[in-house]
């Protein structure tokens, strides 16, 4: 026998093997496999959101791909990210969106291919059915809001940073501090967009502050902008405390400026819970124990320095040794 | 008329300019010229500056680095985690030295293995991205240890009297770089491969060695900016360098550095990143809306670019 009809015959014997291993597999072993997309993965909010996912994942015994497109502009790295789970065809996909009307036709088309979908909290504004769990982005700028104005009388300059002008939820949390805050003619807004960097909020605070020397609060998207605003407020000089700053979630820096009186409260939801909703949700889905559309949204509450010790943060914090 | 004809504008042009944007600025609020704004934004220009030298080297050489923002994201993280093993000083010199070993690999990649400056450096933009991504899992890195956080903070937010830190250290590299770009017969290396590559080839010039050297200090300086930013912040953030990529090449461009290689230098890298910080200053303190001040921005370092087009054909 020659060395090809040998190498012909292994081949086969391989082929034949593997086909019978398959074939006699359990259809119910087969390992669901999950996408998780978010817009921007180094955000404290999606790292902590991370943990929520991967426990749910392996408590369920779901194989997770997890993709970041790196940045809230990064729209159409995105809608590549989601045409190549399309073609992976993974069973089911959880999406934070980078842009809500941007990734409308991409998410049309995986609804159409009748891949099961969640939209976690970043919206896609597709008019078909889907499951959602979502923040309400008003609520959280009314919380800001509300705290704002009571802790300054009604009367101030209040700066606000929403982040990122193009995501939706930044729009929507910016439309609920300015709604509340119009009722009080002593509360004037300036409002700057930037992107959700550290040192982005801190040039910008900076400058405000010179602008405005009456400037008597800071409301935050994000705890990288809340950073960059207590790293401007301590360099001006201006005690703690005369500023207020108020700003959405909490990671170990924030909380540690929150301790020492730099942060007066956060805006929370338990997002690591709501992580885990999402992924028992979207395998509910593709079990066809669920079908959409389902609207499933969180409750937030404000965080102060007297109830930072009290709060339950099972929902919404993750082991220090986590860590990816 | 005949001065206005003499005038260089070529070389003035842009100094006036800037003079005439700060006086401008501080009419429309007296705020933009308090002691404070200039120290805050001086320590901003510091930084940017630092990163914009190290563009217009790779400019210089007719070459362009890409990587420096991602570059700045990895010396960030990598700083602050050399940090918790090695304390402040150490972990600093560490993670900085982090970034000169992206700048040397282009460097070789580039004369070397003759892969062109944009592909070599838009890779290593990837590669440090997400090794730092990959070691972090995207999450910030803080909690120094007191000691080290005051000793880091320093460097980024500390004062010798009224100067801010990075300022000290931004005029005396700059200094350096100043002497050896013009007094230097490295210096002049690096202007006639910029300007002429064959005529410095033929003068005998070691160009591989030249261009190693150039894109490790590149890389070298956009450590050094992220280090300062990073010890302001006194974190780790994974994302540090995202944006200044942009105010780098634009910067550079702005002050007078050619895209098409051997004019420019460490004057003009001062000048575009002085231009670009207080501008953006200025309009922030004057309440010009975010939105617009993209457009503002974006639109004078497109003019810039075609200042220098022309001028270089000229």
């Amino acid at each position: 026998m020659g060395r090809k009809a040998l190498l012909g015959v292994c081949l086969a014997f391989v082929f034949a093997l593997g086909a019978i291993l398959v074939g006699t597999l359990p259809a119910g072993a087969k390992q669901l496999e999950i996408a998780v997309m978010v817009p921007n993965g180094v955000d404290p909010y999606f790292t902590a959101k991370r943990y929520g996912y991967e426990t749910e994942c392996e408590k369920l015994g779901v194989k997770m791909l997890f993709l970041d497109a790196g940045g809230y502009a990064n729209v159409n790295k995105q809608i590549g990210q989601i045409e190549d789970m399309l073609q992976r065809g993974v069973d089911g996909i959880i999406l934070g969106a980078t842009s809500a009307q941007g990734t409308v036709p991409v998410v049309d088309k995986v609804i159409d291919k009748g891949m099961p979908l969640v939209i976690d909290n970043l919206d896609s504004l597709t008019k078909k059915p889907v499951l959602r769990i979502m923040k309400n982005g008003v609520l959280v700028g009314l919380l800001r809001a509300v705290y704002i104005v009571e802790q300054l009388k009604g009367k101030g300059t209040v700066l606000v940073l929403p982040g990122p002008s193009a995501v939706s939820l930044c729009q929507e949390e910016h439309r609920g501090f300015v709604e509340y805050a119009k009722h009080f003619p002593g509360i004037k807004v300036i409002t700057e967009w930037t992107p959700s960097s550290p040192d982005a909020g801190m040039k910008t605070v900076e400058g405000v502050m010179q602008a405005h020397p009456d400037l008597k609060a800071i409301a935050c998207f994000s705890p990288p902008l809340s950073t960059g605003a207590v790293k401007a407020v301590q360099a001006s000089g201006v005690k703690k405390g005369d500023i207020i700053i108020v700003g959405q979630m909490l990671d170990a820096g924030m909380e540690e400026y929150m301790k020492n009186g730099w942060l007066q409260a956060t805006v929370m939801c338990d997002h690591i819970e709501m992580a885990r909703e999402a992924v028992r949700m979207l395998v509910k889905e593709i079990k066809g124990e669920l079908k959409p559309p389902l609207y499933n949204q969180i409750d937030h509450y404000l965080v102060t320095e007297g109830t930072l010790e009290q709060f339950d943060r099972k929902g919404s914090t993750y082991p220090k040794e986590w860590r990816k | 008329m005949k001065i206005i004809a003499r005038f260089d504008w070529a070389k003035f042009g842009l100094p006036l300019a800037f003079i005439a944007m700060l006086i401008v600025f501080t009419i429309i609020n007296p705020a933009f010229f308090s002691g404070r704004n200039m120290i805050q934004t001086t320590r901003q220009g510091a930084i940017l500056f630092l990163v914009v030298s190290g563009q217009t080297l790779a400019l210089l050489v007719r070459g362009i680095d890409l990587s420096q923002g991602s570059v700045m994201s990895l010396v960030s993280v990598a700083t602050i985690s050399s940090i918790y093993g090695l304390g402040a000083y150490a972990g600093s010199v560490v993670g900085i030295l982090f970034g000169g070993l992206c700048g040397f690999a282009n460097g070789i990649l580039i004369a070397f293995l003759g892969i062109p400056p944009i592909l070599t450096t838009l890779g290593m933009l990837f590669i440090a991205l997400g090794i730092e991504l990959v070691y972090t899992g995207g999450v910030t890195l803080t909690n120094l240890a007191d000691i080290d956080q005051g000793r880091l903070f320093w460097f980024g937010g500390g004062m010798v009297g009224p100067v801010p830190v990075p300022v000290i250290f931004a005029v005396i590299i700059g200094l350096l770089f100043y002497y050896l770009l013009k007094h230097t017969a490295f210096g002049r290396e690096i202007y006639l491969i910029g300007s002429n590559a064959d005529a410095g080839y033929m003068a005998g010039i070691n160009s591989k060695k030249v261009i190693v050297i150039v894109y490790t200090l590149s890389a070298l300086l956009a450590s050094l900016g992220a280090f300062f930013l990073t010890a302001r912040l006194s974190m780790g953030f994974p994302h540090l360098g995202e944006g200044w990529l942009v105010l780098a090449i634009g910067g550079a461009v702005l002050g007078g550095t050619s895209v098409l290689g051997g004019k420019g230098g460490i004057l003009e890298a001062l000048l575009g990143s002085m231009v670009i910080v207080f501008l953006d200053n200025g309009l922030i303190i004057s309440g010009v809306s975010s939105f617009a001040r993209e457009a503002i921005i974006g639109a004078v370092i497109i003019f810039a670019c075609l200042a220098s087009v022309i001028r270089s054909r000229a």
